[in-house]
């Protein structure tokens, strides 16, 4: 068993790209997540390739093209508690 | 009928019982979390009787089936796990009394927050067996556990620095994926992390799923720094990691992260901040290589608390811009009746870059 365990381990490691993001936009992006509305809304920071993105319109997020190897985070804005 | 054989119970310290079989067959240590009572002894030695006499114990657990026999012909028994974790370890009677306890007091705490009565039981709970022998019996016996989680697999072993998770498949567990592929970086560790050795137990015991189980601190703080400089970039040079805090410098203000939960400290003040009592969704993270990294509460806050720090014109909640300004500006309470507080706050920031001495002045102050 542990042999077998082993062997798993040492295969050639998988990369995790379920899907390549280069040429889309971040307005699809985001659609297809269903964040669309909220980041329209100012309810989340959308962060690419560590630059914050102003957002106003969906006009703006269409003129984010992506590329091979962007870093995109959205996150949720946090409030006074 | 047979004859039923006495024990003896010693109160060794205030928190160590021993029970002795009359005989001296068996002499049971059993250390506590607290001080136990004399009704907890009872109940205990009690249990300890019943799976000594019967030689046999079993416990369903959410994830898995326990099971203790005693082997035929011998003082040795069998420890037997199936189900989400799979494992067989020998056990000295001693040793498997004792689990058989621990066992029991892991199932009935389960059993109580499924419950929803954990908060009830805890104001009137007895004091239980420290988890902690258990970790210790299984670290000296157990050679392999296969284990299985909700998406992920892999097996535990045990090793010198704990109980170690080394990952087959990571399935949609974030965490794991990261380590998968970057576990020598992140862990020194290749495709494997150190549980939280009370995690690892309740993971043997399937009582939770792996993908519930909490890292050990090191392996989760390490996760989280990779993350954030995975995030943010060349922006991730202006942050710096010192015990457990990731430390921004700007505008004149030292701001403070808590890696563990995200607790924001603007120069040496608590600043509170807190996302909305509806938000289910916490935001996403797509990086090269990894894809689609869902946030959860902690993490996402520390990530937001950070961007706070590099860009606080970026706070737009009018509550925290007065906090803020409240706890670090001349302003005082008087911001209470401020009314655009986002508008003052930029204002503020802008007037301390503005009024701060030039650096060479700065570094000679310092001198």
């Amino acid at each position: 068993m542990r042999g077998q365990a082993l062997a798993l381990l040492e295969k050639p490691v998988e990369r995790f790209e379920d899907e390549d993001v280069a040429g889309m936009t971040l307005a699809e992006l985001l659609k297809r997540e269903g964040l669309l509305k909220a980041v329209l809304r100012g309810s989340y920071l959308v962060v690419v390739d560590g630059r914050a993105v102003d957002v106003k319109d969906a006009g703006e997020l269409e003129a984010i093209v992506l590329e091979k190897g962007s870093r995109v985070a959205v996150v949720r804005l946090l409030s006074a508690g | 009928m047979s004859e039923q054989k006495k024990w003896i119970a010693i109160v060794k310290d205030e928190k160590t019982a021993r029970l002795i079989l009359s005989d001296g067959e068996v002499e049971l240590d059993i250390s506590y979390e607290g001080p136990p009572t004399f009704k907890t002894i009872c109940r205990d030695a009690s249990f300890v009787q019943d799976v000594y006499e019967k030689g046999y114990y079993r416990a369903r657990t959410t994830y898995a089936s326990i099971e203790l026999s005693r082997l035929e012909g011998a003082r040795r028994w069998l420890l037997r796990a199936r189900g989400l974790v799979e494992y067989d370890v020998e056990l000295t009677q001693e040793e498997a009394l004792l689990m058989a306890l621990i066992i029991n007091d892991m199932r009935e705490d389960t059993l109580s927050s499924v419950l929803l009565c954990r908060l009830l039981e805890e104001l009137v709970m007895e004091t239980r067996a420290d988890m902690r022998i258990a970790a210790a019996i299984l670290r000296d016996r157990l050679g392999r556990a296969m284990v299985k989680g909700i998406s992920s697999s892999g097996f535990v072993e045990p090793r010198d620095c704990g109980f170690i998770f080394f990952i087959e498949d990571p399935g949609q567990d974030a965490r794991f994926r990261l380590i998968k592929l970057e576990g020598k970086e992140i862990t020194g560790l290749e495709g494997g992390v150190v549980l939280d050795d009370r995690e690892a137990l309740r993971v043997l015991m399937g009582i939770i799923p792996v993908e519930k189980a909490r890292l050990d601190e090191r392996a989760e703080r390490r996760i989280c720094i990779y993350i954030i400089r995975s995030v943010l970039g060349p922006l991730a040079k202006r942050v710096k990691f010192k015990k457990g805090l990731a430390i921004v410098k700007n505008y004149g203000l030292t701001w403070a992260i808590d890696l563990s939960d995200g607790d924001l400290i603007v120069n040496g003040e608590h600043i509170c901040t807190t996302f909305p009592f509806f938000a289910r969704r916490y935001g996403f993270l797509k990086l090269p290589g990894l894809g689609k990294i869902g946030l959860m509460e902690d993490m996402a806050s520390v990530l937001c608390n950070i961007l706070y720090a590099l860009m606080p014109t970026k706070i737009r909640d009018p509550d925290l811009c007065r906090q803020i300004l409240a706890k670090l500006s001349f302003l005082g309470d008087i911001t209470d009746w401020l009314p655009c507080p986002c508008l003052f706050f930029r204002l503020w920031l802008k007037l301390r870059r503005w009024l701060r001495p030039p650096r060479f002045l700065r570094a000679l102050l310092r001198d």
